[in-house]
């Protein structure tokens, strides 16, 4: 009994942790695609996606912004769970 | 096949997805929109309230840059030469002035030179590699065009904005030379002030150009010793046309080679009502051309305002970037007895943005009865609005500026914001609705207007982008986990054996 509720606290612990470390890779990453696109992508794309999404019913902008952060999401995503199982490998080996 | 587990997965992933989907970042594309550039304050030529006089200026300019390394320095670097002709091909300017330009390394230099033209007048410049030349740079702080005896590095070794723009221009210590070429191609000289040019004004309907004197005597002025200025352009009125009652003017001014090409014309207002002459017009234009396309283009807009019974014309567009080889410009004024002036005071000078000059302005106002002139306000430094670079980096010798340049240009390079990924979040209810700016593309296809407004309503596109926006990720970053998933195995949950 006492062995389950540590070993659910170390999950909670764990589960805590990988957020957390997500959260920061998240912003990270989402950053460094920031800087990325600021100098891939020469700024008349902007004007080109403005000029399209005039006549369009939504802002095509915005759903770039989107794929942009949702591929940081899905980036910080696989490196929390990395960390998250590296976790649990030297959890079990200290044990 | 996909397990249970796996299914759960994914779903899981998908719900994140969807979550973090809504944290939109829309922050990643402003951002590629800072490129450097040159950007345009448009100024405003100031005219004064004077009682019944008009002065009508346009200032015309090539803008470029030249670097080179300290061990290509000679003698003759230092010299600029400029070669000024009219459309005959007759010289009337051409002058070699001690010019320091050099700095450590690359010295970006960019001038802004205003030209006085006669009508239907051609200004050709011409400069080698090294040196740039334009007309009125005729002294240094010493009044004499060369260096200071003793102050050598700080001429040489240093960009100094006092050696590079001196517009401070005395008839005495212009070389006899150029006195007489001047002289001899403008047949109204006046010369109290400096130099000006000479009335010529072209007859449309006889093709003739004629000397007048009797309105604008004395436009070209110059400042005091240690202002920058811009020179500014006389256009030619006349009020006893045989004509029509008026005379259109025409200045043109050609150049080849890529330029930043600015100009900028006055926000002049004339009240018919205290016109002596009922017969009043004022008809402005001013025009671009731009050779590579065959385009004109016609930024001044003139307006009425019949409340006040006023006609007014504005230019918004100072500047044309050309990236072409050639660039023109014309403009043409009609006038007919203005008799008034309304104007604005608030001063904003030519800045370039990254770049690296600003110019204090002159304005001359005439008398077109009375050949003395009147000088108006030639100090008003007080009135700029520099954002990056204030006049003292002028008078410290510019090189600091240049040093904050290019550590500036460093340090962005290692300076970054931290963008909030769930600012995306705000983004996707944010009004969608608002109009964006093109200005690159406008440039492109000659459009005068830069903004574009979205058709549909705000509404609409406020639930279709927030829709959009979630689905479109989900369905892109779906397939591809899915797909990652089914080549791998157990991709999804290895992490957790």
């Amino acid at each position: 009994m006492l062995g389950s509720i540590s070993s659910n606290v170390i999950s909670v612990v764990k589960f805590i942790a990988c957020i957390l470390v997500s959260g920061v890779f998240l912003v990270a990453i989402n950053t460094l695609i920031s800087l990325v696109t600021t100098f891939v992508i020469p700024p008349i794309v902007k004007e080109v996606f403005d000029l399209l999404s005039m006549f369009l019913p939504f802002n095509i902008g915005t759903i770039m912004g989107a794929l942009s952060t949702i591929l940081s999401a899905i980036l910080s995503f696989k490196v929390a769970r990395k960390i998250f199982s590296l976790i649990s490998w030297t959890i079990a080996s200290a044990s | 096949m996909i397990g249970r587990s796996h299914k759960l997965t994914l779903v899981g992933i998908g719900a994140i997805t969807i979550a973090l989907s809504l944290c939109i970042s829309s922050q990643t594309y402003a951002t590629s929109h800072e490129i450097q550039g040159i950007q345009w304050y448009y100024p405003t030529v100031p005219l004064y309230e004077s009682s019944v006089y008009f002065s009508n200026t346009v200032d015309v300019g090539v803008n470029f840059e030249v670097g080179y390394s300290p061990s290509s320095l000679s003698s003759q670097d230092y010299f600029k030469r400029l070669d000024v002709s009219d459309t005959s091909g007759k010289p009337f300017l051409s002058q070699s002035v001690y010019h320091p330009i050099y700095s450590d390394g690359v010295c970006s230099y960019n001038s802004i030179a205003p030209y006085a033209l006669a009508p239907m007048g051609r200004i050709n410049v011409s400069y080698n590699t090294l040196s740039l030349g334009f007309p009125f740079a005729l002294n240094n702080n010493s009044g004499d065009g060369l260096p200071e005896s003793g102050s050598t590095q700080d001429n040489v070794l240093k960009c100094n904005p006092s050696g590079l723009i001196p517009y401070s221009v005395d008839t005495s210590s212009v070389s006899t030379d150029l006195k007489t070429v001047i002289d001899s191609f403008n047949p109204y000289n006046y010369s109290s002030n400096g130099f000006s040019f000479s009335r010529r004004r072209y007859d449309y309907e006889s093709g003739e150009f004629h000397y007048d004197d009797t309105f604008f005597s004395d436009i070209v002025g110059f400042p005091s010793q240690d202002s920058f200025s811009w020179l500014q352009l006389p256009l030619y009125n006349s009020d006893n046309d045989s004509i029509s009652g008026h005379v259109r003017m025409f200045s043109s001014v050609e150049f080849s080679g890529k330029f930043v090409f600015p100009f900028r014309v006055g926000s002049v207002s004339v009240n018919p009502a205290r016109s002596s002459n009922s017969s009043f017009d004022l008809v402005t234009y001013i025009i671009n051309y731009d050779y590579s396309s065959s385009i004109w283009r016609t930024p001044c807009t003139t307006s009425y305002n019949s409340q006040d019974q006023e006609y007014s014309f504005t230019c918004l567009e100072n500047s044309f970037h050309s990236q072409y080889d050639g660039i023109g410009f014309r403009a043409w004024y009609s006038y007919l007895d203005i008799t008034s002036i309304d104007s604005s005071n608030n001063l904003v000078p030519f800045f370039l943005n990254g770049g690296d000059f600003a110019f204090e302005d002159f304005v001359m106002i005439t008398d077109g009865d009375n050949t003395s002139s009147h000088p108006v306000n030639t100090n008003i430094r007080g009135k700029y609005q520099l954002s990056d670079i204030s006049l003292n980096d002028f008078e410290s010798g510019f090189d600091g500026a240049l040093d904050d340049h290019w550590a500036n240009y460093l340090a962005n390079l290692f300076t970054f914001n931290i963008t909030n990924p769930f600012s995306g979040l705000l983004a996707i209810f944010s009004d969608q609705s608002t109009c964006a700016s093109i200005p690159t593309i406008a440039g492109m296809i000659h459009l005068e207007e830069t903004t574009v407004c979205p058709w549909f309503d705000s509404q609409t596109r406020s639930i279709v982008t927030g829709v959009v926006s979630i689905f479109v990720p989900m369905l892109l970053f779906g397939f591809v986990i899915r797909w990652l998933g089914s080549s791998s195995g157990d991709y999804i949950d290895k992490g957790d054996k």
